[in-house]
């Protein structure tokens, strides 16, 4: 068993669990209500989602079709209707997850101004982990992200697209077992996003980790999706489910070349335009 | 200390100096009539003296220990009471009406009720400064621990961070720029109050000491020692600075 497995999982490793399926991540007649007592509102009803171990998922829909507030229902930062089930590794969830780790689109406002990038990546690690093993743990983490020379920088003191890639260290410091990106690149330049795509998949590769990333990027989510989910109607259900046909290692200028790409990219530009028909 | 010397505000200074030197001019033509505008060289000598026969610089010891004794008080209760406030809401609830009333009476007010209470004392002219000083605390730290940013909050939880965790290391340090501002204004009110208890209730000080001269019809004396309250109000106020500056991180003073 690998430290990460024995980090994420908190005891024992998936081999050891005799009823591992290989699921990572799974949801059944899922419901969300936002809002409270006699203004509820349905966001999301009668959703099934089952992930797969290591599976790197985008979920797409129109903005405002709840989205962030699924995923952010996944990092149990806001409760499911009663009746849903919810579970990670087989267990059911409440609160955040062991094992599952948020990266927000919102860099600036969720790294700490006032600690180094180091330290920031560190902070997930202060409790459970000795100092010397921590710092190894941050600095590991640094080097995925290409970050090891500016450890010792402030956040101000980086792009954005840096400060992202900081946050993104953040979570893998923590050896999760489940990514939860919510439009992630959404804020950064064409250029910066186009190089952190790339990096998400090499570390999504290497780390083994079950990605779920939100996008309302279609170009984005067939480059780096294993599996498409298309969010659709209100309260929002799974209009499309779709597993990418494009092989493993994806390229911003060859897999865009691709017949297929294209091809899913259609499919997907229909369902969103409400041409496709519902699954 | 190469630092120090470009930070000298040189054109700053230069006016300032241009002023004292109208002043004195003004006071030496125009203004030699009025024997209450004494000139600026004659403050000097007034000075001079006070500090050679020794009263200005008693007086300038009680005066710096008291407001800075009881600033330090009050930045150590208001920070308490602004925490405690600040992180339980039921606290909040329950006592902001009360601090919003409290806050409200103009301060020198008090100084009566502090005279009948204890005295012409030094007591009185501490509780004074304590008691008006730690409100900019109080409410600093309060509100700003109360408001921690949500996206914070959000990344505490997503990490897993204890309770304790939370307010220690994101709650208490997101909210280090108000409370230095809180703290800053505290600085300078025990300055203003405890001169002014001095001057209206505790014979002793740099308050007790203008009033005086005020009432022996000295005015250069007066004048002399505006100046060194202006130079210690300026000089504490420089000290805190440079200290939160070498002592806290840049980046966690500046939001």
């Amino acid at each position: 068993m690998s430290v990460a497995e024995r980090a994420a999982g908190g005891g024992s490793g998936p081999e050891m669990q005799s009823s591992d399926d290989g699921i990572a991540f799974r949801c059944r007649s899922l419901a969300v209500d936002l809002g409270i007592a006699d203004y509820k509102r349905r966001i999301i009803e009668n959703l099934d989602i089952e992930v797969p171990r290591r599976q790197f998922v985008c979920i797409l829909g129109e903005s405002g079709v709840g989205k962030t507030t699924l995923l952010r229902v996944f990092g149990g930062l806001v409760p499911a209707a009663p009746g849903s089930r919810l579970e990670l590794n087989g267990q059911a969830i409440s609160g955040p997850p062991q094992g599952a780790v948020f990266v927000f689109q919102n860099y600036a406002g969720s790294l700490l101004p006032w600690r180094t990038a180091r330290k920031n990546v560190e902070l997930g690690l202060e409790e459970t982990l000795p100092k010397a093993e921590r710092q190894r743990r941050a600095m590991v983490a640094l080097e995925q992200v290409g970050l090891a020379d500016r450890a010792n920088d402030y956040p101000r003191q980086m792009s954005g697209g840096m400060q992202q890639r900081v946050q993104i260290a953040r979570a893998l410091a923590l050896e999760p077992r489940l990514l939860l990106m919510d439009e992630p690149f959404g804020a950064l330049d064409a250029m910066t996003r186009e190089n952190l795509q790339i990096e998400l998949r090499r570390i999504h590769q290497a780390s083994g980790a079950t990605i779920m990333f939100i996008t309302h990027d279609v170009d984005e989510a067939v480059l780096l999706a294993d599996r498409l989910i298309v969010l659709r109607g209100k309260p929002a259900a799974v209009g499309l489910d779709i597993v990418s046909p494009l092989p493993k290692e994806r390229d911003q200028i060859t897999t865009k070349e691709l017949p297929a790409f294209l091809e899913l990219r259609h499919t997907i530009y229909e369902m969103l335009r409400g041409h496709g028909t519902r699954a | 200390m190469n630092r120090m010397v470009q930070r000298i505000n040189l054109p700053g200074l230069a006016c300032m100096a241009a002023l004292v030197l109208l002043w004195e001019i003004f006071s030496r033509t125009v203004g030699a009539r009025l024997d209450t505008i004494p000139s600026v060289s004659a403050i000097l000598i007034a000075l001079y003296q006070l500090v050679s026969d020794g009263a200005l610089l008693s007086q300038l010891g009680h005066t710096v220990l008291v407001s800075v004794a009881g600033w330090l008080i009050a930045s150590a209760v208001g920070l308490t009471a602004g925490l405690v406030i600040g992180l339980w809401r039921p606290v909040w609830t329950y006592s902001m009406a009360s601090i919003d009333v409290l806050r409200s009476i103009p301060s020198i007010s008090l100084i009566s009720i502090a005279l009948l209470l204890f005295g012409f004392s030094s007591k009185m002219e501490m509780v004074i400064v304590v008691y008006v000083s730690q409100w900019p605390v109080l409410l600093a730290t309060a509100s700003a621990v109360g408001a921690t940013p949500r996206s914070y909050l959000d990344s505490a939880r997503v990490l897993r961070l204890s309770q304790r965790a939370t307010v220690m290391k994101v709650r208490i340090p997101a909210a280090l720029p108000s409370i230095l501002v809180g703290v800053r204004l505290a600085l300078t009110l025990s300055i203003a109050l405890a001169v002014v208890a001095e001057m209206v209730g505790n014979p002793a000080g740099l308050g007790f000491g203008i009033v005086y001269a005020q009432q022996a019809i000295q005015p250069a004396q007066a004048f002399a020692y505006l100046l060194v309250i202006g130079l210690i109000g300026w000089a504490l106020n420089a000290a805190l600075m440079a200290a939160v500056e070498r002592f806290l991180n840049v980046h966690t003073v500046t939001p």
